[in-house]
């Protein structure tokens, strides 16, 4: 199972790979690497948005308590509380205390043409970083090609 | 010449214990996570390599040769009363001084084939159940037991002679007498209260605050079924408590107080289950449930970088005590045996043992209040 490696971090920093779904019969699991530069709290929010985008939870589920989630994780309760709390930011979450997290049923946003700009330079940016580390060309390409596809098949959540 | 009269009864009690540890420590190496050795985190392959099986060889050869040893204080059961003592206490005592220094041996052998584990950590993004298996009705069943015997005590108090027995040999005829009082009639099922509490809140420990290793797959599955059968053995420890308590308190009202129990006899068939239940789930689950999940799908390869149970190597004292200040959780896997270990570094693990210094205080008062 650890073949599979997922920071928590999606490539595409709106959905996870199409492996790292969980499996219909399987519960929605979130993977962190300890060793990755990319901060933990970081990866946490990431990973968990990433689910939430790609309709993984409904409004009204119930994802682990702080410490629950810190002590399966082996991180501090600040690093995970700290995520939790950027996602209720963000409108996922509805966090209340010794009650853990709720998802919550939360608006499509609007992003404006700043944003879709500044989306489509990220993504230029990643692609081009990854053919620099010697990432496939065509592999680069598959990927985006199976993000759009998943894309299209979800309802509007952003 | 005076004939040798053996006290077989002490004889069976100072063996049991003696059996029940020699068993013990010749499983430990196989009941750890198959990437742990002698707690260590190791490839899952060092097992069976010729390095590993040599460490194992050895260590079970020392343990046989120590367990052989710490049958010679039993020649004290032929000395005077005053040496039956060392005879009862000196079996375990050499034999778990034996395995300690087999199994520091044994770890020293094999920290030169430490791995380095994933950094990698998964979490299964579900709560954890809200309560204790078997539901309310079966966790309140010993508190309801124990609340009836003191009941039944408050009812017959009249009926509760001056001088009650408190105290019974291994053959269950009385042999400890204490004048009527609260402490006298009432100890034994407030003891039984508060050791039932104390199995209780353990539970709740392994529920809630235990790490789970892995978040999904065979393995995930397998760790839930271990918890749930250390949950319902703890259930079941609770109910044993309970009923031996209210025994042992309803023991007054009988009306012949010179008369053996006529139960007691039930009493070490009900332990060797209890120890051979752990025993069993030890085995048939491998600690932390591996053997009930990942073993049967083989998710991980032999050169897969070691999961171990999460915890750094360098935070295991002697590979028996747990401590490092940057873990959140109070309960860890203990890395052989079976079940949790307290991670020392963390301040309401201390609360935790404050609950048992308590406890063990609750019972010398009451025995001191009895005197």
């Amino acid at each position: 199972m650890w073949t599979r490696t997922w920071c928590g971090t999606s490539p595409t920093g709106c959905l996870p790979p199409a492996e790292l779904m969980a499996e219909p019969s399987e519960k929605p699991v979130l993977r962190i690497d300890l060793c990755s530069s990319t901060p933990v709290y970081r990866q946490i929010l990431d990973g968990l948005r990433a689910l939430l985008v790609s309709d993984m939870f409904h409004p009204g589920d119930k994802l682990p308590t702080v410490r629950e989630m810190a002590i399966d994780l082996g991180v501090n309760h600040n690093t995970v509380a700290e995520a939790y709390r950027l996602l209720a930011d963000e409108g996922w979450l509805d966090l209340k205390r010794h009650h853990g997290a709720t998802v919550l049923s939360r608006e499509p946003q609007r992003a404006g043409p700043e944003r879709r700009q500044d989306f489509a330079q990220r993504l230029q940016e990643l692609a081009a970083s990854a053919i620099a580390d010697g990432v496939d060309k065509a592999a680069v390409v598959h990927q985006l090609n199976t993000l759009a596809d998943q894309l299209k098949t979800q309802k509007e959540c952003l | 010449m005076n004939s040798i009269r053996l006290d077989w009864p002490l004889i069976i009690a100072a063996l049991f214990p003696w059996a029940s540890i020699a068993v013990g420590a010749l499983m430990i190496p196989r009941l750890t996570r198959p990437d742990l050795f002698f707690a260590v985190t190791v490839k899952r392959s060092f097992r069976d390599s010729p390095p590993g099986v040599e460490i194992r060889r050895q260590y079970t050869a020392y343990v046989l040769g120590t367990t052989l040893v710490a049958l010679l204080p039993l020649i004290c059961f032929a000395l005077p009363r005053f040496w039956v003592l060392l005879g009862v206490l000196g079996p375990c005592a050499i034999e778990l001084a034996g395995w300690l220094a087999a199994f520091l041996l044994a770890r020293h052998r094999t920290l030169p084939y430490h791995a380095e584990p994933t950094a990698e950590r998964e979490v299964q993004l579900t709560p954890r159940p809200a309560s204790l298996p078997g539901g309310g009705l079966a966790q309140a069943g010993p508190f309801a037991i124990l609340v009836v015997t003191c009941l039944a005590l408050v009812v017959k108090w009249p009926a509760i002679p001056s001088r009650i027995p408190i105290h019974w040999g291994l053959g269950g005829a009385p042999d400890g007498w204490a004048a009527k009082s609260l402490a006298a009639v009432f100890g034994g099922p407030g003891i039984g209260f508060l050791a039932c509490a104390l199995l209780a809140g353990v539970s709740c420990l392994a529920m809630r605050g235990v790490r789970r290793i892995h978040g999904s797959g065979r393995a995930r599955q397998g760790e839930a079924r271990f918890v749930r059968a250390i949950v319902f053995f703890l259930l079941g420890m609770e109910y044993w408590v309970a009923l031996l308590m209210a025994l042992l308190g309803l023991a007054p009202l009988r009306p012949n107080l010179q008369a053996p129990l006529p139960q007691f006899w039930l009493i070490l068939p009900c332990e060797t289950l209890l120890i051979g239940t752990i025993f069993f789930i030890s085995f048939r689950m491998g600690q932390g449930g591996w053997r009930a999940g990942a073993a049967a799908g083989n998710e991980v390869s032999n050169d897969d970088a070691p999961v171990g149970d999460r915890t750094p190597d360098a935070c295991w004292k002697l590979g028996l005590i747990y401590y490092n200040p940057n873990d959140p959780a109070v309960l860890v896997e203990k890395r052989f045996g079976v079940g949790w270990t307290l991670n020392f570094a963390n301040p309401r693990s201390w609360l935790v043992i404050g609950a048992i210094f308590l406890f063990m205080l609750a019972v010398l008062a009451l025995a001191l209040a009895v005197k």
